[in-house]
Order: C-alpha cells, then sequence, then structure tokens
C-alpha cells in the first residue's frame, strides 16, 4: 500500500461516529450510575485558609515554629533594611544611646577617681591616729583638742593657746633629735 | 586612630561586662568599695577622739588616765591594723579580678604583689601581737616604740605598695573602658561618612568635632600604655637591685620638664608646674587618661546633638 493510500484511509476514520441512541443510552448508563466515593468526603465541611493552617499546625507544631521564625525574620530583615537604607539612620550617633553610654562611663571614671581619692584619706586617718598615739604634746595643749574646740565655738582662726602648743611642738621635736 | 575589628567582640562584651559591673553595680565607690574599712575607719576615728577627751580629761585620777590612755592607744593601732589589713585584702581582691596581658612580666608583677602582700600581712600580725602584749604588760615606752616602727613601715614600704596596686586596677579598668570608647568611635565613623557622602550635612563641623574626640581618645591611649609601662618598670626596679634605665631617662626628662616650667613660670605666672616624681607622672597619666575619656564623650554627645538639629 502506497502511503497516499494509507494517509487517506487515516483521514476517513475521522468520520466514524457512534450511532446516535448509543450514545445517548451510555450517557445516561453513566450518569445514573452511584459514585462510590464522592468529592466531597475528600473536602473539609467548611474550606477556610485559617481552618486549613491550624490543622497544619496542630499536627505539626514544629512547622508552626517554623514559620512563626520565618515571619519574624522577614518582618526584622525588612525594617533593618529600612533602616539601613534610610540616609536618617545613624545609630552611632544616636542621642539617646551616646548620652546613656557617657553617663555609664562617666559613673564608671568617678568610681576610679574616688578609688584614688580613698586611698589616700584612709592613709591619712591611719597616719593621724597613729600620731595620736606617739604624739609627746602635752595633754592640754594638744593641738587636735584645741582645734576641735576652736571650730566647736566657731572660731576661723588659731587660737593663742594653739600657736603657743606648735611652739612647745616644735620645743618637743628639738628635744627628741 | 584604632579600629575596632570583629576579632576583639568577645573582647568589647568582655569590657562591657566589666564597665557595667563598675558603673551601675558598684554605685559609689567610697560606699559600696568596703563597708568593712568605712567601718574600721569610723572606729579608729572615734577612739582617736577617745583618746583626746581622756587626754584633756581633768577629773580622771593620773593612775587611771594612764590606764585608760594605754587602753585606748592599743585599740587605735589596733585599729589601725586592721584598717591596712583590709585595705590590702581588698586591693588583693581586685587585682585578682583583673585581666592583665598575657606576659611573663604582668605574671612576675602578680606574684611579686602576691608576695608584697603577704609579708605585710605578716607584719601586721606580729606587731599586732607585740601591741597586745605591750599593753597587757603596761609598757607604755614599748607601746610607743612599736607604733613608731609600724608608723615608718606602713609609710615607707606598704602604702606604695598598695598605691601601686591600685595604680594597677584603675590603669587596666581605664583600658576597659576605652575598648567601648573606640567601638563608639567606630561607629560615629560610620555615621560621619554616611553623612557626608550623601551629602546630607554641608558644613564641616561634624567632622571636625569627629577629629578632636578621635584625636582625645588616641591621646588617653597614649596616657594609659605609658602608664602601664611605667608601672611595670617601678615594680622591676623594688624587685631587682640592677639600675633601670628607662626610669632613671624618664626621671631625666622630668627634671629637665620641671626646669623648664619654672623658667617659664617666672615669665608667665599661668603655665601649670610640670610633674616632679615619676610617682606623681604616674598619677597625672591615670588621671589623664580618665579625664580623656570623659572629654571624648563630651564631644560625642555635642556631635549626636548637632546631627539631630541639622537634619531636623
Amino acid at each position: 500500500m502506497k502511503p497516499k493510500e494509507i494517509l487517506h484511509i487515516l483521514q476517513s476514520l475521522k468520520d466514524i461516529e457512534p450511532r446516535k441512541d448509543f450514545s445517548e443510552e451510555s450517557r445516561f448508563l453513566i450518569l445514573s450510575t452511584k459514585q462510590k466515593h464522592s468529592l466531597k468526603e475528600y473536602l473539609p465541611s467548611r474550606v477556610s485558609l485559617s481552618g486549613v493552617l491550624s490543622q497544619s499546625f496542630l499536627s505539626h507544631p514544629l512547622r508552626a515554629i517554623a514559620f512563626t521564625f520565618a515571619g519574624v525574620l522577614i518582618i526584622v530583615t525588612a525594617y533593618t533594611a529600612t533602616q539601613e537604607i534610610s540616609p536618617l539612620f545613624l545609630p552611632g550617633l544616636n542621642q539617646g544611646k551616646v548620652v546613656a553610654e557617657a553617663e555609664m562611663i562617666n559613673k564608671t571614671i568617678n568610681i576610679e577617681l574616688d578609688r584614688l581619692e580613698y586611698f589616700d584619706a584612709t592613709n591619712k586617718t591611719g597616719s593621724s591616729a597613729l600620731n595620736q598615739v606617739t604624739s609627746k604634746q602635752l595633754d592640754h595643749l594638744n593641738q587636735s583638742i584645741l582645734e576641735k574646740e576652736a571650730q566647736n565655738i566657731g572660731t576661723g582662726t588659731l587660737s593663742p593657746e594653739v600657736e603657743m602648743n606648735e611652739k612647745l611642738n616644735e620645743i618637743l621635736k628639738q628635744i627628741n633629735q | 586612630m584604632r579600629f575596632f575589628s570583629a576579632k576583639n567582640f568577645l573582647r568589647t562584651l568582655g569590657a562591657i561586662a566589666i564597665v557595667m559591673t563598675l558603673g551601675i553595680a558598684q554605685a559609689p565607690f567610697s560606699r559600696a568599695q568596703s563597708l568593712d574599712i568605712d567601718q574600721k575607719l569610723s572606729e579608729t576615728q572615734e577612739g582617736v577622739s577617745a583618746l583626746l577627751e581622756v587626754k584633756d580629761s581633768t577629773t580622771l585620777s593620773a593612775q587611771e588616765k594612764a590606764r585608760k590612755e594605754v587602753e585606748l592607744k592599743k585599740q587605735i593601732v589596733l585599729g589601725v591594723i586592721d584598717l591596712a589589713k583590709a585595705q590590702l585584702k581588698d586591693s588583693k581582691e581586685k587585682l585578682d579580678a583583673l585581666t592583665l596581658p598575657d606576659t611573663d612580666e604582668w605574671k612576675n608583677l602578680r606574684e611579686y604583689y602576691d608576695r608584697k602582700i603577704e609579708s605585710h600581712n605578716e607584719f601586721y600580725d606580729k606587731t599586732r601581737n607585740d601591741i597586745i602584749a605591750a599593753a597587757r604588760a603596761f609598757a607604755t615606752d614599748s607601746l610607743t616604740q612599736l607604733t613608731k616602727k609600724l608608723e615608718e613601715e606602713k609609710l615607707n614600704k606598704i602604702d606604695p605598695t598598695v598605691e601601686q596596686m591600685t595604680n594597677v586596677i584603675i590603669v587596666f579598668n581605664t583600658e576597659n573602658i576605652l575598648i567601648l570608647a573606640d567601638e563608639r568611635l567606630k561607629k560615629i565613623e560610620n555615621d560621619i561618612t554616611k553623612v557626608y557622602a550623601q551629602k546630607l550635612v554641608q558644613n564641616e563641623d561634624l567632622k571636625t568635632l569627629f577629629d578632636q574626640s578621635a584625636q582625645i581618645l588616641e591621646s588617653s591611649h597614649q596616657k594609659n600604655k605609658e602608664a602601664q609601662e611605667i608601672i611595670i618598670h617601678l615594680y622591676a626596679q623594688d624587685d631587682s637591685t640592677l639600675p633601670n634605665r628607662y626610669l632613671e631617662d624618664l626621671s631625666k626628662k622630668l627634671q629637665d620638664a620641671v626646669q623648664t616650667s619654672t623658667a617659664t613660670t617666672t615669665s608667665n605666672s599661668t603655665t601649670a608646674q610640670a610633674p616632679q616624681s615619676i610617682g606623681t607622672y604616674l598619677q597625672s597619666l591615670i588621671i589623664g587618661s580618665l579625664r580623656d575619656i570623659r572629654s571624648t564623650y563630651d564631644i560625642f554627645i555635642e556631635m549626636s546633638v548637632n546631627v539631630t538639629k541639622y537634619l531636623r
């Protein structure tokens, strides 16, 4: 058989149709047969996004965590990107942060400077106390007693007794040498 | 200028923790540093007041007066010993908490202070026992002699050690503050670059202020580094009989500065006096370094206020 003849036969096959009564009968048969599984059985009674999500997340809690984390990450990234791109975002010169940091550092610096003063003050108190123990000053002409008394009665200047005491101290020093 | 790199991240975190502990948790140093020391200080002062009252008393008999005086003198001297020991303990605790550079010289310095503290504590304990014995025997002359010896030893040997340890503590706490200040400077530098690159500000004020702050902060670093170097040499001098070339040169430099300063002061009375001794110079470096950080932050605040004004 020649190819041309084969082609002609194949084209003529297109014209083949069922009988009209056969096609009607078949359609009736298909539609009247009760289906074993309806589509409803595969779908929930009410299809909603929240329903689908909650059912999915309840059965897979890890998936819920992953989705939440991804959401937070997206929000943070979007915010940071917006801020970084913004010309007004200057984190280094943020007044609130700089002032707070300066206050904290100032407090720390004061602590360090106080440490030096505290060391001096403690040593002076110790030395002054030991001086009183080793002092050879006369009891009633003791310079500290007189200064304290002068302070109590509001005299700013050295009293004649204090001056005399200083002279006596000088004498005692010379005697000790 | 010192730039902060990612590898120093942990160091910065450490510095923040230390500075926050110092700045927030410790509150005012003089109160919180050591209640023990404060209490002993107050007891010693009360003892001195009581002694003065007894000395000035006209109602007590001579015998009673002498007895009370010996008792009070004993209490005062023991109080001073307790105070000095508490100070040593406090310094040792703070020194132990420091992270010193991981080098032999700083390790040796730590060991040197440990040895010194031990020997000072031994001296105090022995003196304490001797004082109690002298007071019990009513040996007033012996009590006075022991007190004089204590005074000399404390003034000439123990106090300088405590002072040195205090300097080490401050110098390394300052180093932690400097790490934070560097970090802030780097952040501000990024902002300044952005501000001028995007032409958000036309005038040069911010740039000038930034350069000033960077310069002052660098000066603070230099002072801190020099203070560290002096501390190491001072300790090495104490621990060795060999002459220390570094300290000799520094001493000469300071003497020259004093002479120049004196000559200038004669013609211009407002000129500040140059430090005369290495100890005074060291203290001026320590205080200067801290004050520089404070000035740097004053400029940072000024810049943060200005930038808000300019961008409004």
